[in-house]
């Protein structure tokens, strides 16, 4: 399989892509999507030093990577079906995955954050607005839904997190709060 | 239009089925092409993200392996002249060196460190109000002082608040203009050791501690026994020679004779205005004074940014800490860890 022609495919005629594509050939575009945004995520905080040296720290940010792009897909889904929009969940899955080819963009910013040009962390909401953007796109082709609706159901996994931090923190802050009253 | 207009004509022919461009078929699209250049690009730059790696590793292995919370944080750094005030507040002596929140000599001495490594900080004003502390401590700051003034050449500034009394004054005398307020509570220059005698107390309640030792000094400055005239004749030795030092000290920092800082240096203490009349201080002021004079001197004018070792972690940890202390778990810990020592240190407080 020619993985620029799939991407290529991908881009040009999304819609078409996302219909008559099987998923071995989406699949092959995820993987590959996958594996070279990780590849771009490692290498750029490997560039600030934030992960050790190594093939197991890769695999390491390669599991997260794999974790959270099947979380989010998966709370995706469930909230797509959930609202009577049908589509694939597996096709879902590796369309997210595809999309984190954006994160390669993150190498030539890396550059510039190390010249002090650009900071650091707005490279990586940059590009995470990016892929995002991208994922709403491709969601949106895939379930027949309009932008908003996507954009929700996109949302909604990182509001669900957040709620979830909060009430850790909240409970952590009561639990200090006790051990020193 | 014109078909339209012929009777009897026959009706179009069905338009032929769709056929794909052959041009397209044989050349590959703008968008294969663009992709092929991005891949391209992209495997040049991983290449030379390598490079990059593996000077950011150099660097880094070169450096000392503390946690800099200033990493975190994030947006909020900014790359303008600033000068960095570095506060000093309360006795000195050595903490736990892994709890960065805590505010022992040696994350002071980090903090100089770090304040005078950064590109941006054009001078450091230490804010002091501090009686002193321990010898090792106050003199680990005053090293810190010297070592960060030869590497980087930026200028230093010290000011006092209320007190900066013995090891206070020891810190300040290295750097290279001191600014006091005409009440401020300064001088104290000397060493003390003090150590109790529970020996009274123990005949009394008819207790007997047993020591067995190596030599006769090993149990020296013991609360358990009297001291003997050996024992204060060696500790006198300690002491003078620790006074020594912080003469020494005084005297090359404030570009003095030994002889002259000697009379000086009796112990007593001095208000900002008195010891500006000695030259113990070079100027009375506020920390506006002190900051415009920092600005001033680092070349970045009067009225300077300010950079304050602000960290939210090392601030939340601080408070859970004070908090602690407040209920009484700091000063258990004191009592349990008091033990006699040589210390830079005014009492009077």
């Amino acid at each position: 399989m020619n993985l620029i022609a799939t991407v290529s495919d991908l881009v040009d005629e999304p819609q078409d892509f996302i219909e008559r594509t099987d998923n071995r050939e989406i699949g092959w575009a995820g993987i590959c999507g996958c594996l070279f945004g990780t590849l771009s995520i490692f290498i750029f905080l490997r560039m600030f030093s934030a992960v050790p040296p190594g093939f197991y720290s890769f695999l390491n940010v390669l599991a997260i990577m794999l974790g959270i792009n099947f979380f989010f897909a998966s709370a995706m889904h469930l909230f797509l079906e959930m609202t009577g929009s049908r589509g694939s969940a597996l096709k879902l899955f590796f369309l997210v995955g595809a999309t984190d080819f954006f994160w390669a963009v993150l190498i030539p910013l890396g550059f510039l954050a190390n010249l002090e040009y650009l900071n650091p962390v707005a490279d990586f909401l940059l590009c995470a607005v990016i892929v995002l953007l991208a994922r709403i796109s491709l969601m949106r082709r895939l379930y027949s839904i309009s932008r908003n609706k996507a954009l929700l159901a996109l949302s909604l996994p990182y509001a669900a997190l957040t709620a979830g931090f909060l009430m850790v923190f909240v409970y952590a802050i009561v639990y200090v709060v006790w051990l020193v009253i | 239009m014109e078909e339209q207009n012929i009777p009897g004509a026959q009706a179009p022919a069905p338009a032929p089925a769709k056929t794909a461009d052959p041009e397209s078929l044989v050349k590959p699209s703008r968008t294969r092409f663009w992709l092929k250049l991005i891949a391209g690009l992209y495997a040049v730059s991983l290449l030379s993200s390598f490079a990059v790696i593996a000077k950011v590793d150099g660097v880094r292995k070169s450096r000392p392996k503390d946690l800099d919370l200033s990493k975190l944080t994030g947006l909020s750094s900014s790359k303008k002249d600033v000068v960095a005030v570095i506060p000093i507040f309360g006795a000195i002596y050595q903490t736990d060196s892994s709890k960065v929140w805590e505010r022992g000599s040696q994350q002071i001495a980090r903090r100089i460190k770090a304040a005078a490594d950064k590109k941006e900080v054009k001078a450091i004003l230490l804010d002091i109000n501090s009686p002193g502390g321990s010898v090792g401590a106050v003199q680990e700051i005053y090293s810190a002082i010297l070592r960060a003034k030869a590497g980087t050449k930026k200028p230093f500034v010290a000011r006092f608040g209320d007190v900066s009394a013995s090891g206070g004054y020891y810190v300040a005398a290295a750097c290279d203009t001191i600014i006091a307020e005409p009440g401020t509570i300064t001088g104290s220059i000397g060493v003390i050791f003090s150590a109790s005698s529970f020996a009274g107390l123990m005949n009394k309640v008819g207790m007997r501690s047993e020591v067995i030792k190596s030599g006769k000094f090993k149990d020296i400055g013991s609360p358990m026994r009297d001291m003997t005239p050996e024992e204060r004749k060696l500790l006198q030795g300690l002491i003078d020679d620790s006074y020594d030092q912080f003469v020494t000290a005084v005297a090359e920092g404030r570009k003095m004779r030994v002889e002259d800082v000697k009379p000086l240096a009796d112990g007593r203490i001095y208000t900002g205005r008195q010891a500006l009349n000695i030259k113990l201080v070079d100027k009375l002021g506020d920390l506006q004074d002190a900051l415009d004079l920092a600005g001033e001197l680092g070349k970045i004018g009067k009225n300077p940014r300010i950079l304050r070792d602000s960290d939210p972690w090392e601030q939340l940890f601080s408070m859970i800490d004070s908090k602690l202390s407040f209920f009484g778990g700091a000063s258990i810990e004191t009592a349990l860890n008091a033990s006699p020592r040589l210390e830079y240190r005014w009492y009077g407080n």
